[in-house]
């Protein structure tokens, strides 16, 4: 049995938004990053979906960029929560502003 | 290299080489030292000029031009300009006049700067002087003369302002640096379109192409001729850009006796006859020449009549002269206005010096209402002073008589009647200003009201005492210059003749001989006689009303005396009233009122406008766009909220925006 | 040696400055010595290229070539002309100068004074040196950046807003300038059929732009130009940052920097868009004209002495603009002869300027009066380096200002006269400049100031005697810059001998175009307007 390919496009769309929702709506830098994730891997999904839908291997080898380039990024993006919540004491992405114009 | 090469070349070039030893070391010598080192290079240079002269005279008349290329100056696509000098009859004589009464100058100057600081300064300037004086005469292209006409500008400025402190002499430097170069705008262009006409700048060239070139009373030809003339116009002095001259007598007298008499205001007139074959293409440029220099020459004559200020008195009557030298080549009478330039370089030279003896006695005083009776206190300079009136005021056998009746003679044979009839009338102005000038000065009884008044002018020394003829190292000079006054009139006309030593350079390039004979028949008598009926009565009636009245007035005023003189010209002793004809002349009929308003003023008022204009508007234009860049950025800086939301939802509507043109366009 | 002698110049100071660099913080005098003596090499080498360069030839001599971004076209080719020979010269002898004049006049942080002082010479060399478009953008933005800092960090009490001022002002011609080189670049890669920024091969012929679009980058060069040189009414800049950076940075600034203007008119400008300049000459020059009054009477008007300096320098540099699309041998030989001359007598009086703060403190002229009494020799030297202001006959500026005008009034009348009179402007506020200083009554708290100390007098003679040689002599400078300009203008050479192309080049990274060099410079496009010796182009003026 095989499921369509639109099955699991709708799957990544449907991840995606999500993400892409908390990120915009969740205060938690945490969960903002953990939302970053589902979007990242929504991507990896449709990569997948569209290397077995045409046959090539292009997109898995991108998924794996996309797999080591998010590792890295968990990596230095905790390190500066981590330093964030030290300096404020708070991981609240709204209170840290100092960009602010 | 022939005797004339090495000569012309020399005679600029010891001069110059004076100058920079001078410049470099003069300061650490002893003051006499510099000053006879100066005069040296200078008579070494007349020297030269003298030989340059007799191995022109060793010549064939028609072989006396000789052109000397120094080297390749300018050379920029079809401008080609050679370091050219020429050495013809013109040029060798003129040479010998300047150098010769610049050595005498020289020599006077060390007696009157004595004890200046800045001696050696003053002898380094004397010497740029010479050296860029020398050049203009010897040129042999406008381009070399521009360089000299411009070095003496440069020197006349600096000299002027010797006395730096002094603000007065300071100003008057400027002012006459400003006004001649008003006048070289026009002599710039004028070569410029000069150039354009011929593709070259060789005197030579433009004297042998002129007939063929040049349209006889074509724009061109007045237009050049014009333009060039406006040069002459502020280096000699003539209306209306003659202001600068009165306040120059700031200047040492030595000064105002070598460059604003006998030299560089007569490079005007050298310039003209010099480019004669161009001038006779433009009879119009001619014209305005000799009507400039005849209202030039009674204006100034009349503006004399009321100065009380003995060496302004000499400044007016200088652009007065200097007018009858226009007139004569306005006529196209070159030799006479050559020959009047020559004796009036050594009878007005001699008048200067006489009045430096004056003020040098007087420890610089230069009001003729504080003088007086001088007379017997100073029986040299009298003589001195007076030979240099008579020949001024135009009696034979002195030398301006015969420049003076040959001028008016030429004019009134050229048929330009009414311009003799003012030139007559200045000879008359002209010898009662002098007269007048002699008699308050010199005349009357009373001893000089002033004692030796220091300050005035520089720090000379007026000696202990009483006032007294100047010392030998002045007096020889001056000696030199009275026996140059009396006998070189009769020389330059019976004995060596200037008009056939000129004639190979005046009559090149120039078709038809414009004759300079002597007028014939009863004109040729009656002319003279009345000149010299107009000069004696003009004497007479200054002698008349000043040297009388001269000791009238002391008597009567007792402290400060008036200015005595006719009553249509002196304040009224009750009243108080200065008669309109007076105020109009002692205020040269407010010309140069009318400059400070219409010209002086409004020159500065649109320089502050333009200062203001940059500051107001052309910079806040500048800082204004900035500032606008700067207030969208302050409105869009409103965006950046600092909410990471933010940021990522305007990634997602720009990620849709983008998606949306993609799908739509 | 010349096959790499042109890198060596811009190398000199570079490794001058590293050098500088490695100096401790504060041994001052130490970092001076090094910096001069970097210099002081570039200078030697500079007058060695000077001498051996050959004056007949109108085509680039010391060509260095060298692969930079092959793909792109983009190479490294350095090479000497008529038009920059003088001007390398000039700044090799600028900057030794002010680096010793700058040992009286900058105390604080003085190693890095004159570090920045050899990297803005090395990018003024670059400038004058490359001869491909993108190298020549990179020198040119490089000379901006140590400019920048010399203006923000040694200048005066509003330094920070001149800088600024400065470097914006300047970035937008550069910005400008970018994109007209990129629309050269692509426009010359569809000709040429490979895509090259090299100049000569840009230049080999027509880029066929339409009207409209060589007017538009013609603007676009020519507004970068003109707001480095200053041209009126984009000199706005100029008085806040020659007043407000130390003398001795005003040297450089007015000396050399504004003449990059100047050369790139001369260098980009004329060849590249020939059409657009004989329709936008006339305005201009008109611009010329204005700079050379509005500049003459706003500097009457003011009080500041480095002010007046300035704005007489924007006046000066009118004259330059004019003689430049006055279009003819002459006035363009006189422009190129100008810039050396105005390099040296601009920067003299600032050089002098800088002496006179260095004394008093006071900028403002209403401070002084009557110090020739008290410093005869500074007077003396002010005087000459005036005189050459004025372009007085028998200085450096008149052969200049003669030629210009000369050449000028034979093409445009109207504008030769009007210029002219800006000359009696000049002696206005130039003796006004020198009477409110030097003249009048010594004030009492002048008394006692010091003469010309040796190490001024070493920094002055060279300037000095460069006025009276090239016044006298100009002869050397106008040789080595005629043919170059008769080939720019297509003027016929009669005076110089033919052409010959240059013998050494060695690494040409294009292959299509190194087959022909386009260095004869009958190949090139016909082009700008007018040619004296023919007589079909004659105007009214010439019988």
């Amino acid at each position: 049995m095989s499921v369509p390919a639109s099955y699991y496009l709708g799957l990544s769309a449907v991840l995606f938004a999500a993400g892409t929702a908390g990120v915009l709506v969740r205060r938690s830098a945490l969960i903002v990053f953990m939302s970053i994730e589902l979007m990242l891997n929504a991507v990896n999904l449709t990569l997948v979906t569209f290397a077995r839908l045409h046959g090539s291997v292009d997109g898995q080898v991108l998924v794996f960029f996309v797999l080591v380039v998010a590792a890295a990024e968990v990596v230095v993006g905790l390190a500066i929560i981590v330093d964030v919540f030290r300096s404020r004491e708070t991981v609240d992405v709204d209170e840290a502003d100092a960009l602010r114009g | 290299m022939s005797v004339v090469t090495a000569a012309a070349v020399l005679i600029p070039l010891l001069p110059l080489a004076g100058w920079a030893v001078l410049g470099l070391r003069g300061g650490r010598w002893p003051a006499r030292a510099a000053g006879w080192f100066a005069s040296a290079t200078v008579a070494a240079s007349f020297a030269a000029a003298v030989t340059l002269f007799q191995a022109l005279a060793a010549l064939p008349a028609g072989t006396r031009s000789v052109e000397v290329d120094v080297y390749r100056w300018i050379a920029a696509g079809p401008v080609v300009i050679p370091f050219r000098l020429l050495a013809d009859p013109l040029s060798a004589a003129m040479a010998r006049v300047v150098a010769g009464v610049g050595t005498l100058i020289h020599i006077y100057s060390i007696g009157y700067m004595a004890g200046e600081p800045g001696f050696a300064r003053y002898f380094a300037y004397m010497n740029l002087f010479m050296a860029a004086m020398l050049l203009l005469v010897l040129a042999g292209n406008l381009a070399v003369m521009f360089i000299g006409w411009e070095g003496v500008g440069l020197c006349s400025y600096l000299l002027i302002a010797f006395w730096f402190d002094r603000p007065a002499a300071a100003r008057a430097g400027v002012k006459a640096f400003v006004v001649t170069r008003l006048g070289d705008v026009g002599f710039l262009l004028g070569i410029f379109a000069a150039f354009g006409v011929f593709g070259t700048l060789d005197f030579t060239t433009i004297t042998r192409d002129a007939a063929a070139r040049l349209a006889l009373g074509g724009g061109a030809a007045t237009a050049i001729a014009l333009l060039l003339f406006l040069g002459a116009v502020g280096k000699s002095a003539q209306l209306p850009l003659y202001v600068w001259l009165p306040d120059a007598m700031e200047g040492p007298t030595p000064v105002s006796a070598l460059i604003h008499a006998a030299t560089m205001v007569t490079a005007g007139v050298y310039m003209i006859v010099r480019l004669h074959a161009l001038y006779l293409r433009a009879p119009f440029a001619l014209d305005v020449v000799a009507v400039t220099g005849a209202v030039t020459a009674i204006f100034a004559a009349s503006a004399a009549l009321v100065e009380p200020d003995l060496k302004r008195v000499l400044a007016y009557s200088t652009i007065s002269q200097l007018g009858y030298m226009f007139l004569a080549v306005g006529a196209a009478a070159w030799t006479a206005g050559m020959f009047h330039l020559m004796t009036h370089a050594f009878f007005k030279a001699l008048l200067f010096l006489a009045a430096g003896a004056v003020m040098h006695a007087l420890g610089g005083e230069t009001d003729m209402r504080k003088m007086g009776g001088l007379g017997r206190r100073l029986p040299r300079t009298a003589a001195a002073f007076g030979a240099g009136a008579l020949a001024l005021a135009g009696i034979p056998p002195l030398a301006g008589y015969f420049s003076k009746e040959q001028i008016l003679g030429e004019v009134f044979a050229a048929g330009h009647v009414w311009l003799w009839a003012v030139g007559l009338i200045t000879a008359g102005l002209t010898a009662f200003y002098i007269t007048r000038a002699y008699a308050l000065t010199f005349g009357g009884a009373g001893a000089s009201a002033a004692g030796p008044v220091r300050g005035a002018q520089g720090g000379h020394a007026a000696g202990a005492g009483a006032p007294h003829d100047p010392p030998p190292v002045m007096w020889w000079p001056i000696a030199a210059l009275i026996f140059l006054t009396i006998v070189m009139g009769i020389v330059l006309e019976h004995v060596i003749p200037l008009a056939p030593w000129l004639r190979p350079t005046l009559e090149a390039g120039v078709p038809r001989g414009t004759g300079s004979g002597a007028q014939a028949g009863a004109a040729g008598v009656l002319l003279p006689l009345a000149g010299i009926a107009v000069a004696a009565s003009g004497i007479v009636l200054g002698w008349l009303v000043y040297a009388r009245g001269a000791v009238r007035g002391q008597e009567a005023a007792g402290g400060r005396p008036e200015v005595p003189g006719p009553a249509a010209l002196v304040k009224d002793a009750q009243t108080g009233r200065v008669p309109a004809l007076g105020r109009l002349l002692a205020h040269r009929f407010f010309i140069e009122d009318l400059y400070a308003a219409a010209v002086v003023a409004p020159s500065r008022a649109l320089a502050g406008w333009a200062a203001a204009f940059d500051r107001a508007v052309l910079d806040r234009a500048v800082v204004g766009v900035a500032g606008g860049i700067g207030r969208s950025g302050a409105a869009l800086r409103r965006l950046q909220s600092g909410y990471l939301r933010h940021y990522a939802a305007f990634v997602l509507i720009g990620t849709l925006l983008i998606l949306a043109y993609w799908m739509w366009r | 040696m010349s096959a790499w002698a042109l890198s060596a110049l811009i190398g000199l100071p570079i490794a001058g400055a590293v050098a500088v660099a490695a100096i401790p913080r504060d041994r001052a005098g130490t970092a001076r010595a090094v910096g001069f003596a970097a210099a002081g090499l570039a200078f030697l080498l500079a007058a060695w290229v000077w001498t051996a360069f050959h004056p007949g030839q109108s085509g680039l001599q010391f060509e260095e070539r060298a692969a930079w971004v092959p793909a792109a076209g983009i190479g490294y080719h350095l090479g000497v002309d008529g038009l920059s020979v003088s001007l390398t010269a000039l700044v090799a002898l600028l900057v030794p100068l002010a680096i010793v004049a700058s040992a009286d006049q900058v105390k604080e942080r003085a190693r890095a004074f004159v570090l920045t002082l050899l990297l803005l010479e090395a990018g003024l060399l670059g400038t004058f040196l490359a001869q491909d478009l993108v190298l020549f953008y990179v020198f040119w933005e490089a000379m901006l950046i140590p400019m920048y800092f010399l203006i923000a960090l040694w200048g005066g009490p509003a330094r920070r807003g001149a800088a600024i001022k400065f470097l914006l002002y300047t970035m937008t011609g550069s910005v400008l300038m970018l994109l007209a080189i990129i629309a050269v670049y692509l426009q010359g890669g569809r000709l040429l059929g490979a895509p090259t920024s090299d100049l000569p091969a840009l230049l080999a012929r027509p880029l066929g732009s339409s009207p409209t679009v060589e007017a538009l980058l013609f603007g676009a060069f020519a507004v970068a130009f003109a707001i480095k040189m200053p041209v009126w009414p984009l000199h706005t800049w100029l008085p806040d940052a020659y007043a407000e950076a130390p003398p001795v940075v005003t040297v450089l600034l007015a000396g050399l920097m504004a003449k990059a203007g100047a050369y790139g008119l001369l260098r980009f400008c004329l060849p590249l868009f020939p059409d657009a300049v004989r329709a936008w000459g006339p305005l201009l020059a008109s611009l010329a004209v204005a700079g050379i009054l509005y500049g003459g009477a706003v500097a009457w008007a003011q009080g500041d002495l480095r002010r007046l300096l300035a704005y007489g320098s924007l006046s000066h540099m009118g004259f330059i603009l004019l003689g430049i699309f006055a279009l003819d041998v002459e006035s363009v030989q006189g422009s190129v002869l100008q810039m050396i001359n105005h390099g040296v007598s601009t920067g003299a009086l600032f050089v002098l300027a800088g002496m006179l703060i260095g004394r008093t403190g006071q900028a403002h002229t209403n401070a002084y009066g009557g110090l020739a009494a008290a410093t005869p020799a500074l007077a003396a030297v002010t005087l000459i380096v005036v005189a050459s202001s004025l372009a007085l006959p028998g200085t450096n500026g008149f052969v200049g200002e003669f030629l210009i005008l000369l050449g000028a009034f034979q093409t445009h009348p109207v504008h030769a006269v009007l210029a002219t009179i800006g000359v009696v402007l000049a002696a206005a506020y130039l003796l006004a400049f020198v009477g409110r200083i030097f003249h009048g009554p010594l004030r009492a708290e002048l008394r006692g100031l010091p003469d010309l100390r040796p190490r001024e007098y070493a920094v002055l003679a060279p300037l000095v005697a460069i006025i009276f040689w090239v016044g006298f002599v100009p002869g050397p400078l106008l040789d080595r810059s005629e043919a170059t300009v008769r080939a720019l203008l297509k003027a016929p050479a009669t005076l110089m001998p033919a052409d010959s192309p240059p013998a050494n080049t060695k690494f040409n990274p294009i292959p299509a175009t190194a087959a022909s060099p386009p260095r004869d410079p009958s190949s090139r496009r016909p082009a700008v307007p007018r040619d004296r010796n023919g007589a079909a182009l004659d105007p009214v003026v010439r019988p």
